[in-house]
C-alpha cells in the first residue's frame, strides 16, 4: 500500500470534514479531488462510501447552515459581503436574487454545482426567511448529489486516480510542496484578476459621495432603482427621486429614460 | 444600453452604500387596498 493512501486512509474522513466544511463556508480549497480520492479508496474497498458521504454531509450541512443562520441574521446585506469575493458585487447579488427568486428553494438541488451560486444561495435561503426544516431539506437533497457525483467519479475513474497517487507517491516529500504551491498560484492568479478587473470597474462607476455631489448640481442624474421584487420587499427604501425599473423592463422602457442626463443605475 | 444615452454608470456599493454613507432615503409609499364590507 502507498505511504500516501495509508495517510489517507488514517486520516481521510477528518481531512473530507475539514475540506467540505472550508470550502462549503468559502474558501478556495476545492473538495472534488478529495472526494473522487475517497471514492476510487471506497471502490477498492479501502473506505467505507457510507461512512465517507455520512462525514462530507454533515460538513455540508454545518456549513450551509452557518450560512442560512447568518443570512437570517443580516438579511440581503450579508449577500454583498459574499459577492465581494466574486469579481462584481452588483450583478453577482441581482444575478442569485433572480435565481432565486425564479426557482426558490428547489434551485438548492442544483446550487452546488454553480460556481458562486453555491456560496450565496444558503444565506440567500435565510435572508428570504426560508424555514430551517425547508432549508436542511433541500441542502441536504443537494448536498447528496453533489457529493455522490464526486465519489462516483472517483469510483467509475478509481484506475487513473490510483496512477495520480503513485505519481504524488514517487514525488514524496515534494508531492505537498507541489500541491501547497500550485493552490497558492491559483489564489494568487484569481486574486490579480480580480484587482485588475475592479480597478477598470471602478473607473466605470461612481460613488455615493460623487452621486451624492451630482444630485445636488444643477444638472441631477435620473436615478433608477434596478433592485428586484424580493429586494424591494426586504428594503423599501430608495434614494430620492430614484425610479423603479427591474433590469429585465428596461429594454421595453428605454423610452421613459431621459437622453439629456446622465443615468445611475443601483441595485442592492 | 449606453447607444443615444448622455452616460449611464452604476452606483458603487449600490443602495446599502448609499445608507451607510448616512444620506437620505425615502420610503416607497404601499397602499393595501381592500373591498368595502
Amino acid at each position: 500500500m502507498h505511504e500516501l493512501t495509508t495517510y489517507l486512509l488514517h486520516y481521510g474522513l477528518a481531512i473530507i470534514f475539514a475540506n467540505v466544511f472550508l470550502e462549503q463556508l468559502g474558501a478556495p480549497v476545492p473538495a472534488l479531488p478529495t472526494l473522487i480520492v475517497a471514492g476510487a479508496l471506497a471502490q477498492q474497498g479501502q473506505m467505507g462510501l457510507g461512512s465517507v458521504l455520512g462525514v462530507a454531509l454533515l460538513a455540508a450541512l454545518l456549513a450551509d447552515t452557518v450560512w442560512f443562520l447568518i443570512g437570517r441574521w443580516q438579511g440581503h446585506r450579508v449577500l454583498r459581503t459574499v459577492c465581494r469575493l466574486s469579481l462584481s458585487p452588483d450583478s453577482c447579488v441581482r444575478g442569485t436574487e433572480d435565481l432565486f427568486e425564479r426557482a426558490g428553494m428547489p434551485s438548492l438541488l442544483y446550487a452546488k454545482f454553480i460556481p458562486g451560486y453555491n456560496t450565496i444561495a444558503p444565506p440567500l435561503a435565510g435572508a428570504m426567511r426560508k424555514t430551517l426544516i425547508s432549508f436542511l431539506f433541500w441542502d441536504a437533497l443537494g448536498s447528496l448529489l453533489w457529493l455522490g457525483s464526486g465519489l462516483a467519479l472517483g469510483y467509475i475513474f478509481h484506475h487513473a486516480v490510483n496512477q495520480v497517487l503513485q505519481h504524488l507517491e514517487d514525488l514524496g516529500f515534494w508531492a505537498g510542496v507541489v500541491l501547497a504551491a500550485g493552490l497558492a498560484l491559483v489564489i494568487l492568479y484569481k486574486w490579480w484578476q480580480r484587482r485588475r478587473v475592479m480597478k477598470v470597474l471602478r473607473l466605470a462607476r461612481v460613488s455615493a459621495a460623487e452621486l451624492k455631489a451630482l444630485m445636488d448640481s444643477g444638472n441631477p442624474p435620473q436615478i433608477v432603482d434596478v433592485r428586484n421584487r424580493s429586494a424591494h420587499l426586504h428594503d423599501p427604501r430608495r434614494i430620492p427621486g430614484a425610479m423603479k425599473m427591474t433590469i429585465d423592463e428596461i429594454d421595453a422602457r428605454l423610452g421613459d429614460l431621459p437622453r439629456d442626463r446622465e443615468i445611475v443605475l443601483y441595485c442592492t | 444600453m449606453e447607444k443615444g444615452f448622455t452616460r449611464v454608470r452604476p452606483l458603487e456599493g449600490g443602495l446599502d452604500a448609499w445608507s451607510d454613507a448616512g444620506y437620505h432615503l425615502e420610503d416607497e409609499t404601499i397602499v393595501a387596498i381592500r373591498r368595502p364590507v
